[in-house]
């Protein structure tokens, strides 16, 4: 049997599917951050806080009112999308034509007090989510066994990956958002509602925190500090990937998860380091990263 | 004029302390964590148990009621230590019982042992309890890590599960519970094939999960503990793997909390069931009509048997002075039927059997609180150190 780095190539190949799984994850929430500091250059760091809402959105909805996974994977994210507008409203938008540094400031306060009030309430042990009933099973695919809900995991969040870049690189509605990022005054002479545009940016951007949250509840911990101990590798996907570059950040989201997935076979040890390794190196030799344009 | 304050202080601090060693309540001390992660297995359940000891003793011994306080160290040494400095210098707390971060009840259990107080460690999980900061004050209910790593690991091998896959957190206590593992799989014939070191708080256990699936192994060893545990647990279901697992750190009240979905199937010696005799029984069901049906862990029992023990030795020594209570206890045989073959080492070790307990799949469970089937018990003379071996400075001295 042909081995690579001495690992059987089954094992690898069952390995590396793990890492695209968890890649799928990287990639959803690097891609709203490049979305959100695109066009709002805001640097989201309540976006682990987002991701966390989703899933105890998800967690809630379920206990109280028993509705379908099917349900609350969209029903979760667009409660925490209308809280992302109303954060935006209220307070981002203040901060516009500011130095980047003061919405991180105001998104990590806003990451802190979310996750802090979600411990107080729930304490630090992981909730019970249970994945739907119709993908709870696993399938033999010969080199390894495969649940199907982490492929399903790997299939929707490549979707939406897809068509999320297709809608704004490829829509007359993308070419706006793209427009008003190079240049406002511009776009708003055109007729355009800038304002409310940002808005619902900000709002899209914390709607795929929430899907990624939903989708991870029945494979991680439902636990209030799921977010913070995630967030800070996507921060280093986003910045490998080039902020605010759209395809960068879905490619080097799932790029970063095989990675990370070989790793957990050659070394486990560094597993949770190798990103920011990596980081260090990309930032060595291509200071705006793999994508990004160079300012 | 600080100094002549704090002399004042001392000095009606003695005067006073005759007063309620004499004639006062006879105070007890729970110290735990009464909020925290650990409040689980400890916390408010241990102050249950212990309140229910007492009651069940009549509420009084030579002829003074019996009083029981709790404190909450929250995890924090500085805070356990200072709280049971205080209480053992204001309340005259006779004993405590010390659950919680292990950290905090050895620090605990130092200033105890300075002042002359039993301790009675039943959610203490270290060794060190009994080995190296034992006192000569100081009793160890709870099993160690070592025990419940070797208990689950040698009955596993014996009962067919004998080749292993560990799966250990990259930090000293997961290395010395994987260690401890090893040594028990390979003493009873089995061997490990192979490891994974994770980091703390790893996210995706599903690579571990496969790798292990890949070495062929028939049981996968859990070194880890906490959210780590829970995850891989978790996980380990979603691949069709929960009947490989063995845990070396896992408590009833993690069942429950993972629910048997989840947790069905996995292996792991505890020193106590509710659901094993009659004297088991009487007692969770008590504990569990209280608290709103958590099952007991071995820590809460470990509690009532504690200060049961205690009591009876106090009544038999007809004093509370430590001294001759700590010697009644040791040579006094357990008398709540918690426990099977249970003595007590010169160290303060409670030896008992231990038991191999596989979680029920939902369809075995007949109710929310028949979590366990106890499939094999370990003998505790063979499984626990010797006093001579544990490394307590007090027995060593005594068999040089």
């Amino acid at each position: 049997m042909a081995d690579i780095f001495g690992i059987p190539l089954p094992v690898l190949a069952g390995q590396l599917l793990i890492g695209l799984f968890n890649g799928a994850f990287y990639a959803l929430l690097s891609l709203g951050l490049a979305i959100i500091f695109g066009l709002l250059r805001i640097i989201n760091f309540a976006h682990g806080a987002l991701y966390m809402m989703g899933a105890f959105a998800a967690f809630l909805l379920g206990e109280w009112f028993g509705l379908p996974f099917w349900i609350l994977l969209v029903a979760a994210p667009l409660i925490v999308a209308i809280f992302a507008a109303a954060i935006e409203r209220g307070l981002l938008t203040h901060l516009q034509g500011l130095d980047p540094l003061y919405g991180l400031l105001l998104t990590f306060g806003i990451a802190l007090i979310v996750e802090g009030l979600a411990q107080y309430q729930f304490g630090v042990a992981g909730q019970n989510f249970s994945p739907p009933s119709a993908l709870s099973g696993a399938s033999n695919l010969g080199f390894m066994i495969m649940p199907h809900y982490r492929a399903f995991v790997i299939v929707v969040s490549l979707i939406v990956c897809l068509a999320t870049w297709a809608l704004i690189e490829r829509t007359k509605l993308g070419a706006l958002l793209r427009a008003a990022t190079e240049n406002r005054p511009l776009v708003e002479a055109f007729g355009v509602n800038v304002p409310l545009l940002l808005t619902a940016t900000y709002a899209f951007g914390a709607f795929l925190a929430a899907f990624a949250g939903v989708m991870a509840a029945p494979v991680f911990q439902v636990s209030p500090l799921m977010g913070s101990n995630i967030v800070i590798v996507v921060f280093a996907v986003v910045v490998i990937g080039g902020m605010g570059s759209i395809g960068g950040a879905i490619l080097t989201g799932f790029l970063l998860g095989l990675i990370e997935g070989l790793t957990k076979v050659i070394y486990p040890e560094a597993s949770n380091i190798v990103v920011f390794v990596i980081m260090a190196i990309v930032l060595f030799f291509r200071p705006s990263g793999l994508f990004g344009k160079t300012a | 004029m600080t100094l002549t304050k704090t002399l004042a202080a001392a000095l009606l601090a003695t005067a006073a302390l005759p007063a309620f060693a004499q004639d006062g309540p006879v105070r007890l001390l729970v110290l735990d964590d009464m909020t925290g992660i650990y409040s689980g297995n400890g916390g408010p359940n241990t102050l249950r148990a212990v309140e229910m000891a007492v009651e069940d003793f009549g509420g009084e011994v030579l002829g003074r009621p019996i009083e029981v306080i709790s404190a909450d160290h929250q995890n924090k040494p500085d805070v356990g230590s200072a709280l049971a400095q205080q209480l053992i210098d204001e309340q005259g707390v006779v004993a405590m019982t010390l659950g919680g971060s292990s950290a905090v009840g050895l620090a605990a259990q130092a200033r105890a042992g300075e002042s002359g107080v039993v301790t009675l460690a039943t959610g203490g999980y270290a060794p060190n309890f009994s080995g190296d900061q034992c006192t000569p004050y100081s009793f160890h209910w709870a099993p160690t890590t070592r025990e419940l790593a070797r208990g689950v690991a040698g009955a596993v091998v014996e009962q067919g599960g004998d080749s292993w896959y560990m799966i250990t957190p990259d930090y000293v206590f997961g290395h010395a519970l994987a260690a401890d593992a090893t040594a028990a799989i390979e003493e009873a014939g089995g061997s490990v094939v192979g490891e994974t070191v994770h980091p703390l708080n790893t996210n995706d256990m599903a690579s571990a999960l496969l790798s292990a699936q890949g070495s062929g192994a028939k049981i996968f060893g859990l070194a880890n503990a906490g959210t780590d545990l829970e995850t891989t647990i978790k996980q380990a279901g979603n691949f069709g793997l929960s009947d490989h697992l063995a845990a070396m750190l896992v408590f009833a009240n993690n069942v429950q909390a993972l629910g048997l979905e989840q947790a069905q199937n996995i292996r792991m010696a505890t020193s106590f069931y509710w659901d094993l005799n009659d004297q088991t029984r009487d007692f969770g069901n008590r504990i569990m009509e209280m608290n709103g049906g958590q099952v007991p862990t071995m820590g809460h029992a470990g509690a009532y048997s504690g200060v049961m023990h205690f009591l009876n030795a106090v009544a038999e020594a007809g004093t509370t002075d430590a001294e001759a209570v700590t010697a009644k206890m040791k040579e006094m045989p357990l008398s709540d039927g918690f426990y099977q073959n249970a003595s007590i080492q010169e160290n303060g070790r409670v030896v008992y059997d231990m038991l191999l307990a596989e979680v029920n799949t939902p369809d075995e469970s007949e109710g929310p609180a028949d979590i366990y089937e106890i499939v094999a018990t370990i003998p505790g003379d063979s499984l626990f150190l010797s006093a001579a071996d544990s490394g307590c400075p007090l027995t060593a001295a005594a068999t040089n």
